[in-house]
């Protein structure tokens, strides 16, 4: 029957989207495999969004007799438009992102001179490390950061960004950030962008490691990663859980103390 | 495309470092030797960074001058300010950054790194 097939799945989507986005999120084995937590994000978002929106068809399909005919068209635009929504969301947020980056990008080639491997060094005395990511990934660093780290912790940075721009962890993350942007009043939408972006870190700490070492990632992390931006960026944004993008939990005091705790 | 870049970086330096607005002609002679381009070609070099706003020009008499629309301090400073400011809302770069470290989270990560309190190496925090 169509009403119960449905219900079924806004069954699935409410539960995929509390209980399960809940359990996952406080999770411990995540830490240990996160590249297999970050699959089983996307699976849930994949199915948690197609769900939600196959309720709508199904209700919009089912034969409820004639006096409900305004039920099913109302169920079918519902689902036409969360379906466009969605798609559209992604769309404009990639075209966005994409722009931006290519500014970014035309503004270092100009500034800094590849170096080996991509790298960019910039003349500036913050300490900053970050990657481009995109096809043709650029890494940049600043003197700043030469100057305050010992050779094996610059190597840890470098590592852990090349790790981000090699394994793409950009198109892992846009699609959650864009989700989170289109349905703001969505709580789990926030906790499993929090949650990815935490596992991406993870990812990049750990091939950081296999490049040099976990404590040699962990100090560096301390000295490079304690999440406050420099004082005049502030204006920016407000950083941390909660804010804008929820990723930025990713770069949180709190959040760097997690991962020096599971690298040592 | 690598010498195309090397070209608009050297072009630009030459306008980074000259404070007037500068003619195409000029420009040509303050590259180093090594580039020794033809004209039309810095002409459309400064055409591909106008179009990417990085350069702007005015006429002068006859022909053109260019000039840089910001310093080279300035670029450096509102790349970066963009890189950070842009994982607030779009994570268009993965960045990291140093800022100021509470005493408190000091404290921790060294336990966590077990390295004793007072340590020779304290972790370096970058001041704003």
């Amino acid at each position: 029957m169509w009403l119960i097939s449905a219900a079924a799945c806004a069954m699935v989507a409410i539960l995929l989207a509390w209980p399960v986005t809940e359990a996952l999120a406080a999770s411990a084995w995540t830490r240990r495999r996160p590249r297999a937590a970050i699959v089983l994000w996307q699976v849930i978002g994949l199915i948690g969004g197609t769900s939600a929106v196959g309720a709508l068809v199904l209700l919009g399909l089912a034969p409820l007799g004639r006096q409900w005919d305004l039920v099913n068209l109302a169920a079918l635009v519902l689902a036409a438009l969360l379906f466009s929504w969605l798609t559209g969301v992604l769309a404009t947020s990639a075209i966005r992102i994409e722009r931006d980056l290519g500014r970014q990008r035309a503004a270092i080639d100009l500034l800094a001179r590849p170096e080996a491997d991509g790298l960019r060094v910039l003349e500036h005395p913050e300490p900053l490390a970050y990657c481009l990511p995109g096809p043709h990934p650029r890494i940049v660093i600043t003197d700043g950061v030469i100057a305050a780290l010992p050779p094996e912790e610059l190597a840890a940075v470098l590592a852990h960004e090349r790790a981000h721009a090699q394994g793409r962890h950009e198109l892992v993350i846009q699609p959650f950030v864009a989700w989170q942007s289109a349905l703001p009043f969505l709580a789990p939408a926030r906790r499993a962008t929090v949650a990815v972006a935490e596992l991406v870190e993870m990812l990049a700490d750990d091939a950081a490691a296999a490049a040099t070492s976990r404590l040699t990632v962990a100090r560096a992390l301390a000295r490079v990663g304690s999440g406050r931006p420099p004082g005049n960026a502030a204006p920016l944004g407000v950083r941390g859980p909660g804010a804008a993008g929820g990723v930025d939990a990713a770069v949180t005091p709190a959040s760097v103390i997690a991962r020096v705790r599971r690298l040592t | 495309m690598a010498r195309l870049g090397e070209l608009e970086r050297a072009v630009m330096d030459v306008l980074w470092n000259t404070p007037e607005p500068v003619a195409a002609t000029r420009i040509v002679e303050e590259l180093p030797r090594e580039h020794a381009p033809a004209v039309t070609t810095i002409l459309t070099v400064l055409d591909r960074l106008g179009a990417k706003g990085f350069v702007t020009r005015e006429r002068f008499g006859r022909a053109y001058r260019y000039s840089a629309t910001t310093s080279r301090a300035e670029l450096i400073a509102t790349t970066m300010l963009e890189a950070l400011g842009s994982t607030s809302d779009r994570r268009s770069a993965l960045v990291h950054f140093a800022g100021s470290v509470s005493d408190e989270e000091k404290a921790l990560l060294r336990e966590l790194l077990g390295e004793p309190a007072g340590d020779g190496a304290p972790p370096r925090a970058a001041t704003a």
